[in-house]
C-alpha cells in the first residue's frame, strides 16, 4: 500500500488494536520508516491534506545525513 | 527516602497531590501530548497516569510528566518538597563528590522478568506506543535507558554506559536509535562497528526516578550512572542481568526490551520535536532488532512530552547539566558560587561568581564555553556576582540592567562550535558565543562612583518568622 510520506508503495499494515475492538490500525512505511495510525488528524492520514513542509522525495531522502560515520574495520 | 522503583515515586507524588489520574477515555493520538504539554503549564507540574487508552486492553497504563515539577524533582532528591531550585543545585552537587560511595546489587528473579516474551514481537500492540509531536516521523520511545557496554572492555562495569536517546520504533520489532557520536552510547556502537559486531543493546522503560536523572547527566566515560544512583538514594542500586546478554538493567524496570545492533548499516530515521521547541531534520542512524521483551506484571509504559518549552525534559535535565558545569568551573575558579544552565539544556548559562581582579567575569565566561558541555551548547553566557541568584530572574535582570556597559560588558566570539539541534546554528552546529559580563567591575577596572543600598538588617531571620505567621 502506498505510504502518505514518501508516496512510495512500501507501506504495510503492522499492528492493529490489540483489544481486537478495531479501533485503529497501524501503518508502517519501508522505504521512509514513517508509521501512522489510520485514527490520526485528517493532516496526518490524508495524503491531500498533509504538510508539504514534511513530505519526502527521493531527492529529498538522498539529503539525508549518516548520523555517525562508519568506521573503518580492524584488521 | 529512597524510590527503587516508579511505581513507590508515584505513590508519594500522589500522596503529595503531585499526580493526576485521567480516567477519561484518550485516544493516543493527540490525547497524550494534549494531556501532558497542558499539564505542564500547571502550577507545579502533576504527573499524570492515563489507563482507559482507545484500542488497548483496561489496564494498560501510560504515565508521564512524572519529572515535571521542582516539587517532585526535590521529593526525588529526599528533600522536603518545597526545597528552593538554588537548594536542590547544592544538595545535587554536594552528592556529586561521593561516586566513590556508590554501589549496586543483584536481584535474583528480578520484577522486571516477571514475564517474558520471546515469539511475535510487535512492540506497536505490547506497548503503548504514541506520536509525541504531530510531525514526528512515528513513535517515539522519548524516556527510555539505552544500555550497552564497551565492546573492547565488555567486564568493565564502570564503563558500561546508561543514556537517554531518542528511539523511533520504525518496525513491529525494529528501533532506530539516535545516539550522537560523543555521547558514550555512540561510541560503544563505533567500536562495535570497527569489531563487526551485533552487540547486545537493551532498552529499559518506566524506570526508578533517579537514574532517569542520571541517564541524563553527562558523566565522565568510565563512571557508572547505577553507581552515582545509589549515591543519591543511599543503599546499593538493584540490578537485574539481561536474560539473554551480559548488560545490566534496572532490576525494577517496568519493560525492559533486549535487542542487537545492526552492525554497519544505516537507516532512515526522523523529525522528531526536540527541546529547542523545533523539528530536528531527518537523519541515517542505527537499527537495533528486538528479541527479547521482559516486563513486570501489570507494567506501566512511562513517556515523555517535549516540544515548546517548557516541558518535562527542561526540568529532568536541568541540574544534571548545570552541576557538572559548576563542579569543573570550581576545579581551576574557587570564587565561582552557583551555575544555572536549566534553560533548553544549557543553551543559557548564569554564573553567580565573585572577581578575583578585573576582567574576571569574561575570564569565567570563556571557560563556560570551553568546558565540555559548555563547548557546544552554552551559546549565552552571563556572568553575575557571587551574591546573585543565578536561579531567581528577578535579581539576574537587576543584574542585567545596572551592571551592564554595552560597550565594554557584551562580546560576541563568531563563528564557535554550536548545538546542531538548536535552530539558529547555520550551517548546524556552527555557532556564535554571546558574553554578557554583569558583574560589579572590579580593580583596575572601574565605573563612577556610587553607593548600593545596603542589604536590609534582619532581613533573613524577618522573613522566616512572616513565614511561620502565615503558615499558622
Ligand atoms: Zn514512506
Amino acid at each position: 500500500m502506498k505510504c502518505v510520506r514518501c508516496l512510495s508503495d512500501d507501506a504495510y499494515k503492522a499492528a492493529e488494536a490489540p483489544d481486537k475492538s478495531g479501533a485503529w490500525e497501524l501503518y508502517c512505511c519501508r522505504t521512509c520508516n514513517y508509521g501512522w495510525r489510520s485514527t490520526e488528524e485528517e493532516d496526518i492520514v490524508n495524503i491531500e491534506k498533509r504538510n508539504p513542509a514534511f513530505q519526502l522525495t527521493p531527492e529529498k531522502m538522498e539529503q539525508v545525513f549518516d548520523l555517525n560515520k562508519i568506521p573503518e574495520l580492524r584488521k | 527516602m529512597s524510590y527503587q522503583d516508579l511505581r513507590s515515586f508515584l505513590e508519594k507524588l500522589e500522596e503529595e497531590n503531585l499526580l493526576i489520574r485521567y480516567e477519561d477515555k484518550i485516544n493516543l493520538e493527540p490525547d497524550v501530548r494534549t494531556v501532558l504539554s497542558a499539564a505542564m503549564h500547571m502550577e507545579d507540574p502533576p504527573a499524570v497516569v492515563m489507563d482507559n487508552i482507545t484500542g488497548f486492553q483496561k489496564g494498560t497504563t501510560i504515565v508521564g510528566n512524572v519529572h515535571a515539577s521542582w516539587k517532585s524533582n526535590a521529593i526525588m532528591l529526599g528533600m522536603d518538597k518545597n526545597a528552593t531550585i538554588r537548594e536542590q543545585f547544592f544538595e545535587m552537587a554536594e552528592k556529586w563528590d561521593n561516586y566513590d560511595e556508590g554501589s549496586v546489587e543483584y536481584m535474583d528473579n528480578p520484577p522486571c522478568q516477571e514475564v517474558v516474551i520471546e515469539e511475535d514481537i510487535n512492540l506497536f500492540e505490547m506497548l503503548p506506543l504514541h506520536r509525541i509531536n504531530k510531525n514526528d516521523g512515528g513513535m517515539y520511545l522519548s524516556k527510555a535507558l539505552t544500555v550497552t557496554k564497551d565492546p573492547d572492555h565488555p567486564d568493565d562495569f564502570d564503563k558500561e554506559n546508561v543514556g537517554i536517546y531518542r528511539i523511533q520504533v520504525q518496525h513491529p520489532n525494529t528501533i532506530a536509535l539516535h545516539v550522537m557520536p560523543f555521547h558514550d552510547g555512540g561510541r560503544h556502537m563505533s567500536l562495535a562497528e570497527e569489531r563487526n559486531e551485533a552487540v547486545p543493546v537493551a532498552v529499559c522503560i518506566g524506570v526508578p526516578p533517579i537514574i532517569a536523572a542520571m541517564a541524563a547527566a553527562p558523566l565522565n566515560y568510565d563512571e557508572s550512572e547505577y553507581k552515582f544512583a545509589s549515591v543519591f538514594e543511599g543503599e546499593p542500586f538493584k540490578l537485574a542481568k539481561c536474560i539473554g546478554s551480559n548488560l545490566d538493567v534496572p532490576a525494577y524496570s517496568e519493560y525492559v526490551l533486549e535487542g542487537r545492533l545492526i552492525p554497519r548499516k544505516r537507516f532512515f530515521e526522523g523529525p522528531f520535536g526536540e527541546f529547542p521547541g523545533s523539528y530536528s531534520g531527518a537523519k541515517r542512524v542505527y537499527h537495533v532488532e528486538i528479541e527479547r521483551i521482559t516486563h513486570r506484571k501489570n507494567p506501566m509504559f512511562e513517556t515523555l512530552y517535549i516540544g515548546r518549552p517548557w516541558t518535562e525534559h527542561d526540568t529532568l535535565i536541568g541540574l544534571s547539566t548545570s552541576v557538572p558545569i559548576y563542579k569543573q568551573l570550581k576545579e581551576t575558579m574557587p570564587e565561582v558560587k552557583c551555575v544555572n544552565a536549566n534553560y533548553q539544556h544549557g543553551l543559557t548559562a548564569i554564573v553567580a561568581t565573585d572577581l578575583r581582579f578585573g576582567g574576571y567575569g569574561k575570564t569565567v565566561a570563556m571557560r563556560v564555553a570551553t568546558t565540555p558541555h559548555g563547548i557546544s551548547y552554552c551559546k549565552n553566557i552571563i556572568v553575575v556576582d557571587g551574591d546573585v541568584d543565578p536561579f531567581d530572574m528577578d535579581q539576574v535582570m537587576w543584574a542585567l540592567n545596572t551592571r551592564v556597559r554595552a560597550d565594554k560588558d557584551v562580546t560576541v566570539i563568531q563563528n564557535t562550535p554550536g548545538f546542531q539541534l538548536d535552530p539558529t546554528t547555520n550551517p548546524p552546529g556552527m555557532g556564535n558565543k554571546l558574553i554578557i559580563d554583569a558583574t560589579t567591575p572590579e580593580y583596575p577596572d572601574k565605573i563612577r562612583d556610587f553607593q548600593m543600598i545596603e542589604k536590609v538588617d534582619g532581613f533573613d531571620d524577618m522573613k522566616q518568622k512572616l513565614e511561620e505567621l502565615r503558615g499558622k
